[in-house]
């Protein structure tokens, strides 16, 4: 990046949580949301140049969800593209693209409706290649525990263990999930309605054989981190006074905690534990962002990371950090 | 803004099944044909994007995942997207935008796909309608565009025999190319005697079920140079998208008529006014559209501004859009999507072979002096369009 690269904000967010949503369809939630976001900014679709969107096609119960998306979050007649490897990825690609200057002013909407599924868990299970995962069951409770039975941190949720070593307070819960947010360019909007500046994103995919990665390491989120130290931009995590962390479970999220090295003064999940916080692992990474994004609003930090995963074990990571001041430099 | 380039496209020779590999070391085979066309090595990769239409296809959720450690993409950026049939060229727009953003030098686009060996690729395919309405028709991609083609027929006093003059060409085309999955030439009289699978389409109008691998390398203009990298320039790029419903498409209240592609021709408009094209007819030497029926290229074409709606027969009948032409683009020299449609990288196979031919690498079916070309794809319901334009320098066009 350079000078000539404009500063990116995040102008309106918009969030729609419910453990199960009986009386809207996922598409109506998707338009509800988006509608929220764009009144939130003071705009229309017509000020919207791209929309990036994503969603996940098992969990969607559509073979091609951005085609039912696409009515609903306003891409009808624009450009509109879904990342669908994972919620935070869309966020990622919408500030890269007002950062090339493709766009000035960026819809971003990331989706999850497992209640909507026949079987939420079957759509983990076929994430798993069919020759060995698939056949010992491997979903993403089975990997975080895996993951979590290597790090040195006890469990500390209540309730019975549902996959040893974890409980089920140590685990997130699942729940139907829409997010809008507005991203813009410096100039292309009123100063000051701005919720915060995005300085900085990295992220990175590991090895997808679990066998060939250290579960304890949080390689791709190292990764990621280094993507940003490298450019300078962002102050790092021992500048951040909160970060937002959507782990697999609660023994990740204090390793990455402890890995991050965040000062004393950081808050940690102020938005609630992974069993407090309604999501789906699809967009657990982008509700965090959200909730970063929030802390800032609210004034109670002035630079805020928001972290995810996707993934078996955290298999992928993306680090989004944002400032109440574009000029939060490094 | 930064430019960007192309500096190499890899594709494997498309077929029905490959029994001997898996998923992952199909893809692996596309990133080293990418990669040794670019003649460099994955450490030289900034990020990845990752092109994967329907997950069903291949049978695994988030089938990109699988492929990481295979393609040497350990520890690197790499996201996927999925814009349906488009996702193989929306995936190059989107390495565009790492490149441009400032944030990336080179980025990979590559991957594969396996389109007979899903079981039933087009009840796959139904499942991506609306399920209260559409999915209970029950439409497919072959019905959905049947459909198209009767209604471009009737507003246009078309017939099959159009239709089978497109096929004829693209097949001839592909008898050249030694990528192709089609490869023997067909006669208009052979395509109209073949099976009828929803008519107007037959067997010889249709595409096939492809299993192939592919990709392309992008890289900025300060790597191109700093490198001494050949590389065919991105001179300009669109995308639109269509109205899901069928039903929206037709009647006294559509918002699109379904006989013709209008949201395909903003996207083309788009990429032209960056390319600074305003008569794509006469400047314009090559295009690689997304046609996986030989009735779509009839359209495509007039979106393309090659011909005026409902001209692009009369233009076939004239010899226009043929390897040879004496005048406008040659369109799909490499056969196009009728004769090889691995779903997930037939976008990319288009960008490529467009990047091919403005770079002289295209073999037998390069195009004489070919120095700009136009690239699209299509993806949904005929719903999610990509364009991009190419061009050998970047001297005004």
């Amino acid at each position: 990046m350079t000078d000539s690269h404009p500063s990116v904000a995040v102008i309106a967010t918009a969030t729609t949580q419910l453990e199960r949503e009986t009386t809207r369809s996922l598409e109506e939630m998707i338009f509800d949301t988006t509608r929220a976001a764009l009144a939130g900014a003071c705009l229309t679709i017509d000020d919207i140049d791209a929309v990036v969107v994503s969603g996940n096609d098992e969990t969607d119960g559509r073979v091609i969800s951005i085609m039912a998306a696409s009515g609903p979050s306003g891409g009808v007649g624009r450009d509109l593209t879904m990342t669908a490897s994972s919620g935070d990825h869309a966020l990622v690609y919408g500030w890269m693209r007002v950062l090339a200057g493709q766009s000035r002013r960026v819809l971003v909407v990331g989706w999850s409706k497992p209640s909507e599924g026949v079987d939420p868990d079957h759509a983990e299970l076929v994430e798993a290649e069919p020759y060995l995962l698939r056949n010992v069951g491997m979903n993403h409770t089975a990997a975080a525990a895996l993951q979590a039975s290597l790090l040195q941190d006890a469990p500390t949720g209540d309730g019975p263990v549902v996959a040893w070593p974890l409980t089920h307070g140590d685990l997130p819960v699942r729940g139907d999930t829409v997010h809008a947010l507005v991203l813009a360019a410096e100039g292309s909007f009123e100063p000051g309605i701005e919720q915060a500046w995005l300085l900085d994103c990295g992220w990175a995919t590991g090895a997808y054989e679990l066998g060939q990665r250290d579960l304890a390491d949080f390689a791709p989120l190292r990764a990621s981190l280094d993507q940003m130290a490298a450019r300078g931009i962002a102050p790092e995590p021992g500048a951040w006074d909160a970060a937002e962390i959507g782990a697999d479970s609660e023994p990740s999220v204090r390793a990455v905690a402890d890995l991050l090295g965040l000062p004393s003064r950081a808050v940690v999940n102020a938005s609630g534990s992974l069993a407090d916080v309604i999501t789906a692992p699809h967009v657990q990474g982008l509700t965090r962002m959200v909730s970063a994004i929030g802390r800032i609003a609210e004034g109670a930090a002035s630079v805020a990371g928001g972290i995810g995963f996707h993934g078996f074990a955290g298999q992928g990571a993306t680090v989004a950090v944002f400032a109440a001041q574009k000029g939060a430099h490094a | 803004m930064n430019h960007v380039g192309i500096a190499g496209f890899g594709q494997t020779k498309a077929v029905t099944t490959r029994s001997d590999v898996t998923f992952p070391e199909l893809v692996r085979e596309g990133v080293d044909l990418a990669l040794a066309a670019a003649n460099m090595t994955m450490d030289q990769v900034d990020a990845v994007v990752y092109p994967l239409a329907p997950d069903a296809l291949i049978g695994v959720n988030n089938g990109e995942r699988w492929v990481v450690d295979a393609i040497g993409a350990t520890g690197k950026p790499f996201m996927r997207v999925n814009n349906g049939g488009a996702t193989g060229m929306s995936a190059v727009l989107t390495a565009w935008t790492h490149i441009a953003s400032g944030l990336f030098d080179v980025v990979l686009v590559a991957g594969a796909d396996r389109v007979s060996e899903s079981g039933s690729a087009q009840s796959v395919l139904n499942k991506m309608w609306d399920v209260g309405y559409e999915r209970t028709v029950p439409l497919n991609t072959i019905t959905m565009l049947a459909m198209s083609a009767q209604r471009y027929m009737q507003l246009y006093d078309s017939d099959e025999v159009d239709m089978a003059l497109v096929s004829e060409k693209n097949r001839y085309h592909a008898s050249l190319n030694p990528y192709a999955h089609l490869q023997s030439s067909i006669t208009v009289a052979e395509v109209l005697a073949s099976r009828t699978l929803a008519w107007p389409i037959k067997l010889g109008d249709a595409c096939p079920s492809s299993t192939g691998a592919a990709g392309v390398v992008m890289v900025s203009e300060r790597y191109a140079k700093e490198h001494g990298v050949e590389v065919a320039w991105v001179r300009g790029l669109g995308q639109n998208s269509e109205t899901l419903f069928m039903g929206d498409r037709v009647g006294p209240k559509h918002v699109g008529d379904h006989a013709d592609a209008d949201a395909l021709a903003v996207a083309f408009e788009r990429a032209y006014r960056q390319a600074g094209i305003v008569d794509p007819f006469a400047q314009i030497d090559v295009a690689e559209v997304y046609a996986p029926f030989s009735s779509v290229e009839l359209h495509v074409v007039e979106a393309a501004g090659f011909a005026p709606k409902g001209g692009a027969p009369q233009a076939l009948r004239e010899g226009k859009f043929r390897l040879g032409a004496t005048e406008g683009p040659v369109v799909n020299p490499s056969g196009g999507t009728q004769c090889t449609n691995p779903i997930a990288v037939t976008g990319t196979i288009r960008v490529g072979e467009a990047a091919n031919q403005v770079l002289g690498r295209a073999g037998a079916i390069q195009v004489d002096g070919a120095r700009v070309a136009v690239a699209s794809a299509i993806g949904g319901d005929h719903q999610f369009y990509s364009t991009m334009v190419l061009s050998t320098d970047l001297e005004e066009i």
